[in-house]
């Protein structure tokens, strides 16, 4: 609260955002708000505190061995005569942690203008090495040894991942340096660098956000920063306000998300996410009747709520492998005509991992389809046109002469739609499940309106 | 009880290439007599072919392969039995490759599988799109718009003119995606920009670095299981019936790990005897 | 000054800020530039930068076999294979149009490309990344010693993932390692209360209570399952690892999007050496 400016602008921005958002909002898209909020908030609470350092607000930073080694590593190879490796990564620019690592090396390459220790830096890619050029050469005329600099110590080996491993370590092997600095974004060569390094005897630091190399590195290397501590470097390294600021800043919405995470849990405990589930649902009904504007209104209709429902699921077509498992072990024959049914509908829903089996049971229409279609009960032709209809994983279970009839009636191409028309046309499907079919095909398929009234008016 | 604990500290200060030395052969001689242990699959490689296993028949499946030489052992084995099983159920497969050299291992792959094993059309049964610079901007072009991004398959026909490519306008229009992957570009890039906007199913394969990664998106349900490095691949090859070179390699690794255990132990015993002499003198 | 100063942090506010923000507008030609033209700018620049990668690669390779420094035979090698492999790729395909148009010789059985991507390149990275194998023994002997709890997590751990994962571990005998717990039990109370009496009952009883559950229950492989190690490595893979993974990758994405909105701000100004 005591910068008023701040406050001041935020309240300005955030009254004309909503001002925007009720007067219809043009051009955003809103399925995107809560990602802009989530931006919108951490950037301001980032400038929030970067502010506050570079008002003269003291904020405390715990000390970090890496980096606190870094200038012994340095100060090591002075008195050694060794040159210090520093290795940037293997990315382009375009990865944070490169960047990161070129900043880093900003620092560094002061240490050794300062201490007049040679320094080595081999690349992978040039545009890195134009960056790191720049980066050495500054740091270089910041400290009064522009003579010092040649470009040569920053030079290119390869892009390849394992021909440039196998370059840095030929330079460890031949020129020996006291301190290898590993301050980027690595792969698997990490392990082959840092081991290569250890049998020299360097003292080595390695800051990566690889999280699959930090185990590598925190076993091979002597300091390792890991994570946020290695883009926290540039703020340790150079003591500026606006850089420390911008640390608390994250330390403050990590401590956000930390409390947003133990109050899920609370909720989730709590079995209050079943109540959001229905919300869902609802929400979900009512954004399918919007849309009915685009689609044959008369026939959207004519379908349940629940078949809505599931068509609104399918297309996002994602199969729940739970429920794929659960019903993948029993044998076709074991499964009781309901249960055929309802595996047909069950699948294609991805809002089904969060009930409860009951609950799904429920809502998968095992009582609908007994209360309301009572027929398919005893029904063995409706079931084989049901089979051939949700055809999907169903169909190898139909016989193969029953295949090879639908074939030779001019059924070549296995596309769903095609599979409807021709068994629309030859009266394979009944009225009752034809638009649920279609409907459920419709969110892959984006037919035309006039296509879609067409094969509804086969029925 | 001396001469073991001075025989124990010696083995503590080993020359690295001696461990180096024992781990080669003990790698070598299962690869020459294979031993036949027997592969038990996980959870989450049973996911991966279940999730195969559910697809309608001839779906069109897209099959991302972005690994380099490299890891070929951990990968590749991985992309021929998910070949296999596509191939099997009838599907239609369309190939794409985020990395350069992913594209000479999905030409071996597509060589060994599609022509020689089950003798597929090129052009009806599977196109081999190739590889595009870009990285990500690869996956979001597949996203919008595949045709504008692919004007040329592999060989440098037009896409137009082969018969597969009918209707196949964008990422949408296939039922499932398989990535190979061994980084960056990779399975996490496909999470992010393909699978989890638009729906579409996919699973994928990793080396075994990369699982830690690769896991968070398996667990949110937004990946169908995950094929774990070679085991994983030799899990899959059990599933599917077909025996390859990650079975092979099980018995090499299984020796190896159980080998680095045993150094790891024999360390820790010298590392206890040595704290041991140092507070009695 | 103002080109070297200004200008770029200019064009770096704007192009991030375009890209940020403009992932939340609908506009066609703003969300072409997201998804697509930002990316592939980024590619062309890189594919045109790699001439400097590739000169600077010359130059000082050149520089060393003119002045015979130490190693500079192989020097000659790496001019030689970066010549031939530009020969393969640019000039001799080995292969007629027939066969393969350029283009498709990279991938065509063969052509000159092909036979050095299978018999040098292939053979080379292969090699380079097996040498993980032998580090990762050399890593694992030197680091995993039982210095405190801490360390001790990591070796049980690391020991149960590597052995559990392979299938050697599902042949080991959820029997078998309950065993191994109480002489680890055994030892443990021996560090503690330093009796033989003690040790040696507690090592009995466990060791019977095992034995009887085992001739009880027939001995079954993956049974009790919390004591079969593929089970046990599946809940360390899925529960603990998973937790400490995600942690991290929380704070790695706040890290980054703050040194991405320091640079977007202007705050940050090393890349460009200031």
């Amino acid at each position: 609260m005591k910068d008023k400016q701040f406050w001041m602008i935020t309240g300005g921005l955030t009254f004309a955002f909503l001002v925007y958002w009720s007067a219809g909002h043009p051009l955003f898209n809103p399925n995107r708000i809560v990602m802009f909020i989530a931006i919108v908030v951490i950037g301001a609470t980032l400038l929030y505190n970067i502010r506050m350092a570079e008002r003269g607000e003291e904020f405390y930073l715990r000390p970090i061995p890496g980096l606190k080694a870094v200038e012994e590593a340095v100060g090591r190879s002075t008195e050694m005569g060794k040159p210090v490796l520093f290795v940037p990564g293997i990315m382009d620019m375009d990865q944070v942690e490169t960047v990161a690592g070129v900043i880093v090396l900003g620092h560094v390459s002061k240490m050794t203008a300062r201490y007049e220790t040679s320094l080595n830096v081999p690349v992978s890619r040039s545009i890195v090495m134009k960056a790191a050029r720049e980066a050495c050469r500054e740091s270089y005329m910041m400290e009064g040894r522009p003579d010092m600099f040649h470009e040569d110590m920053v030079h290119y080996l390869t892009d390849d991942q394992f021909a440039y491993a196998a370059g840095v370590n030929g330079i460890m092997v031949r020129e020996k340096p006291a301190a290898c600095l590993y301050m980027g974004k690595f792969y698997a060569e990490s392990l082959i660098l840092a081991e290569t390094g250890n049998s020299i005897g360097a003292i080595q630091i390695a800051g990566t956000a690889s999280q699959a190399q930090i185990p590598f590195f925190v076993t091979a290397c002597d300091y390792t920063l890991i994570g946020e501590e290695f883009f926290a470097a540039s703020a340790y390294l150079s003591q500026k306000p606006e850089l420390i600021g911008g640390v608390r800043g994250q330390d403050m919405v990590k401590a956000g998300v930390i409390a947003t995470t133990i109050l899920s849990l609370i909720l989730f405990i709590g079995n209050l996410f079943e109540l959001s589930s229905s919300k869902e649902w609802m929400d979900l009904k009512i954004n399918n009747n919007s849309k009915s504007d685009t689609l044959n209104v008369k026939q959207w209709n004519k379908i349940s709520d629940l078949m809505k429902y599931q068509w609104a699921n399918n297309t996002i077509n994602i199969p729940d492998s739970s429920i794929l498992l659960m019903y993948g072990n029993l044998e076709y024959f074991d499964i009781g005509i309901n249960r055929k049914l309802n595996f047909a509908l069950e699948t294609g829903n991805k809002y089904w991992r969060q009930l409860g089996f009951d609950y799904k049971e429920k809502k998968t229409n095992l009582n609908y389809a007994l209360n309301n279609y009572s027929e398919l009960n005893n029904d063995d032709d409706f079931w084989h046109n049901s089979k051939i209809k949700y055809g999907k994983s169903l169909w190898k279970e139909l016989e193969i002469f029953e295949q090879d009839s639908l074939l030779s009636s001019g059924f070549t191409g296995f596309k769903k739609e095609r599979v409807y028309y021709t068994l629309a046309e030859k009266n394979f499907v009944s009225s009752i499940v034809d638009s649920n079919y279609f409907m459920e095909s419709w969110g892959s398929s984006q037919r035309s309106l006039p296509s879609i009234q067409s094969i509804l008016t086969v029925q | 009880m001396r001469t073991i604990e001075n025989f124990i500290l010696k083995f503590g200060q080993v020359d690295r290439r001696w461990i180096f030395l024992v781990l080669a052969i003990v790698v070598i001689i299962p690869i020459l007599n294979p031993i036949g242990m027997p592969i038990r699959p996980t959870e989450t490689t049973q996911v991966v072919y279940d999730a195969i296993e559910a697809l309608p028949e001839n779906s069109n499946v897209l099959l991302s392969v972005e690994y380099s030489p490299s890891t070929k052992p951990e990968n590749h084995p991985m992309t021929i039995s998910i070949l296999r099983h596509f191939f099997r159920n009838g599907h239609k497969v369309f190939v794409t490759c985020l990395w350069p050299d992913g594209q000479f291992m999905a030409q071996d792959a597509l060589k060994q599988v599609a022509d020689e094993e089950f003798g597929k059309v090129y052009g009806v049964d599977y196109v081999f799109l190739g590889f595009r610079p870009g990285n990500e901007a690869v996956v979001k072009g597949i996203v919008s718009n595949i045709r504008k991004l692919y004007t040329v398959d592999v060989y440098q026909t037009k896409i137009d003119e082969i018969p597969l490519m009918d209707g196949i306008t964008n990422f949408r229009d296939f039922a499932f995606l398989f990535s190979s992957s061994a980084g960056y570009p990779g399975t996490i890039e496909w999470v992010q920009y393909a699978a989890d906007p638009t729906g579409v199913p996919m699973s994928s394969g990793v080396t075994s670095i990369q699982v830690n990664e690769v896991m968070p998106y398996v667990q949110a349900g937004q990946m169908k299981g995950v094929l774990a490095g070679m085991p994983g691949a030799a899990e899959y090859e059990a599933l599917i019936g077909q025996k390859g070179s990650a079975t092979s390699g099980m018995d090499a690794q299984s020796v190896a790990h159980l080998v680095i255990v045993l150094f790891i132990i024999l360390g820790n015993a010298a590392y206890f005897i040595e704290r041991k002499r140092f507070r009695k003198y | 000054m103002i080109w070297k100063r200004q200008i770029p942090i200019l064009i770096v506010a704007l192009v991030g800020a375009i890209t940020l923000f403009g992932w939340f507008v609908e506009e066609p030609s703003i969300e072409a530039f997201v998804n697509d033209d930002a990316t592939q700018w980024y590619d062309i620049l890189a594919s045109f930068a790699i001439i400097l990668g590739a000169m600077n690669l010359i130059k000082l390779q050149l520089q060393k076999i003119a002045r015979r420094k130490k190693g500079w035979p192989y020097s000659v090698v790496a001019i030689f294979g970066f010549l031939f492999a530009i020969t393969a790729g640019f000039f001799i395909k080995g292969v007629d149009d027939s066969v393969a148009v350029w283009g498709a010789h990279v991938t065509t059985e063969g052509t000159l490309f092909k036979w050095m991507f299978d018999f040098m390149f292939t053979p080379l990275s292969a090699t380079m990344f097996s040498l993980l194998a032998f580090f990762v023994a050399s890593a694992s002997y030197r680091a995993f010693r039982i210095r405190n709890f801490e360390a001790s997590l990591l070796l049980v751990s690391g020991i149960i993932i590597m052995v559990g994962r392979v299938p050697i571990g599902s042949v080991i005998s959820s029997w078998f390692i309950m065993y191994i717990i109480v002489l680890a039990l055994g030892i443990g109370v021996n560090s503690w209360k330093k009796d033989k009496m003690i040790t040696f009952g507690v090592v009995g009883i466990g060791l019977a209570v095992v034995t009887v559950a085992g001739i009880m229950t027939g001995w079954p492989l993956d049974q009790p399952g919390i004591f079969y190690l593929p089970i046990i490595q599946e809940w360390i893979y899925y529960y603990p690892n998973v937790a400490g993974t995600r942690a991290i990758m929380i704070g790695i994405g706040l890290g980054i999007f703050a040194t991405s909105i320091r640079y977007i701000l202007g705050i940050e100004k090393s890349y460009i050496g200031e």
